[in-house]
């Protein structure tokens, strides 16, 4: 249901044809084409659409991780960084930047339907 | 000085989506003024006719994120770039193609009945007058000199001014140059209202009538119009056969009131662009009045038109495109452009329509039939609100 909503929000805002296969492997701006200014419209939509409150881009996407060298590893201060400031993303995204070392998961379809997910438990 | 022409045109009306449709209509004395089924205070308007943008592939995104203004001004300029066999984006980059467009006010209309803190973060971005030149610039990947004009219904006249002003120089070989406008919206049309400049007429048939005695204010139009300018060398290489050249640009401030048209300075826009040219006034061979229906600049155009040519004046074929399709505002004076264009083209000029009969200061030659007259040299004049004149000159190539 959520990965559904999120897919048609995506639709509508980076013009999208319905028929397209959003998956949540999908990079928003590799694959989807999204750029900065997508993200504030993605993120109004999903405050409205789930009544999740104020949401800015930098609530979901850890901006910090752009210039964090992970090649040989996450740093344990990376790690408590993202529980503490990103907690959506402590399902399992965090094992998967552990395996991946690559930072651009964040910028995947899954990330908007982790972070939706955690606000909505969270209510 | 390099020698200038227009190599493309791409034009929005309430007559037409296309230079062709547009000039067949006017030359026939067709009405794009109807009746508004709207609560707006106003009973008739020129409403665009319908055009589509995803025929030049404009994304859906784009297509749907755009505002009407937006969409005007993209259809004009990729309909422009196509009918000067520019393509994009390889075309329109290798010859690091610029942008001059005259635009109005931008009031994100469509937002008005949302609250601040419940609208799309988006909404700011269109207030800004220059957005829609800006998703032209990244939709049709132009990457040269880009600039917006701000100066009411002169603001496309100052656009096409510039831009042959910087092809002339040498600083560009390309530009987009012309200019868009919707003001049929509640904010706007209620202040023309209040300033007295629009018409109360409620007959579609009548409700604009340049230069006659009865008229009385103008019918508010939609529109957007841009020309391909172009130096004549580069088109000649590309294997493009120009329209028609320009050849002069003048523009003035009245430095008095702020609404009130003043022959004074519209002389001194014509004067200017008539030197600029380096032409003899009487060479000029058809006037494209500004021609608003409102008794002040019908008025001091007409003065000023005999204080520049004197007794030539009453021989000058005079005729106002606004007479069928309103006033397009920024757009007015592109749209204008273009119809000069193929005034020089076809060497006929298009009827006023509904001049029955002038006053004492109203009486030249306002043409109200189709008539063939040979042109070598045209004029196109506009004015604006805060007292803004421009002038251009076009000539047969």
């Amino acid at each position: 249901m959520i990965d559904q909503k999120i897919n048609e929000i995506l639709i509508e805002v980076l013009g999208l044809d319905e028929e397209e296969k959003i998956n949540p492997e999908n990079d928003l701006i590799r694959d989807l084409a999204a750029e900065s200014i997508d993200f504030v419209d993605i993120c109004f939509r999903l405050e409205k659409e789930f009544k999740l409150g104020k949401v800015n881009p930098g609530n979901i996407f850890p901006a910090f991780l752009e210039k964090a060298d992970l090649k040989n590893g996450i740093p344990d201060n990376i790690i408590e960084q993202l529980i503490k400031e990103f907690p959506h993303t402590n399902v399992g995204l965090i094992d998967e930047l552990k395996r991946e070392k690559n930072p651009r998961i964040f910028l995947q379809v899954k990330n908007l339907i982790s972070f939706v997910s955690y606000k909505l438990n969270q209510n | 000085m390099r020698k200038v022409v227009v190599s493309g045109i791409g034009i929005l009306t309430s007559l037409g989506n296309t230079i062709e449709s547009n000039w067949e209509s006017m030359l026939n004395s067709k009405n794009g003024i109807t009746a508004l089924d709207t609560n707006l205070p106003v009973k008739v308007a020129g409403k665009a006719v319908n055009f589509d943008i995803k025929q030049f592939g404009v994304s859906k995104k784009h297509a749907t994120q755009m505002d009407f203004q937006s969409s005007m001004l993209v259809y004009c300029g990729l309909m422009a770039l196509k009918n000067a066999e520019l393509n994009w984006p390889d075309d329109t980059m290798k010859y690091s193609t610029g942008a001059i467009v005259g635009v109005g006010n931008a009031f994100a209309s469509r937002y008005n009945d949302t609250e601040f803190c419940k609208r799309n973060p988006l909404w700011f971005l269109e207030t800004y007058p220059n957005m829609a030149l800006g998703y032209l610039s990244a939709i049709a990947s132009l990457t040269g000199y880009g600039s917006t004009n701000i100066s009411a219904c002169a603001s496309s006249t100052h656009s096409i001014g510039t831009a042959f002003k910087l092809i002339q120089s040498g600083h560009a070989k390309i530009i987009l140059a012309g200019g868009v406008e919707d003001k049929l919206i509640e904010p706007v049309v209620s202040g023309f209202m209040n300033l007295g400049m629009c018409t109360t007429a409620s007959n579609p048939d009548t409700a604009m009538m340049p230069f006659d005695k009865k008229r009385n204010g103008f019918v508010i139009g939609q529109g957007a119009c841009i020309l391909v300018l172009e130096e004549y060398q580069h088109a000649i290489d590309r294997g493009i056969k120009p329209l028609c050249c320009i050849v002069g640009y003048g523009a003035s401030m009245n430095a008095k009131n702020l609404t009130d048209a003043d022959r004074e300075g519209i002389s001194n826009s014509m004067k200017m662009a008539i030197l600029d040219a380096n032409i003899y006034p009487n060479q000029i061979n058809y006037i494209n009045a500004h021609g608003t229906s409102t008794i002040s600049n019908d008025r001091e155009e007409s003065l000023a038109i005999k204080n520049v040519f004197g007794k030539k004046a009453y021989e000058i074929p005079i005729n106002s495109t606004k007479s069928m399709i309103g006033h397009t505002f920024a757009a007015c004076g592109a749209i204008e452009s273009a119809i000069c264009t193929q005034s020089l083209m076809h060497q006929k000029i298009h009827p006023t329509r509904n001049f029955f009969e002038g006053d004492n200061d109203c009486d030249l030659d306002y043409v109200t039939e189709k008539r063939n007259v040979s042109i070598d040299y045209c004029m196109n004049n506009n004015s604006g609100i805060g007292g803004f004149n421009a002038t251009l000159i076009f000539a047969k190539i």
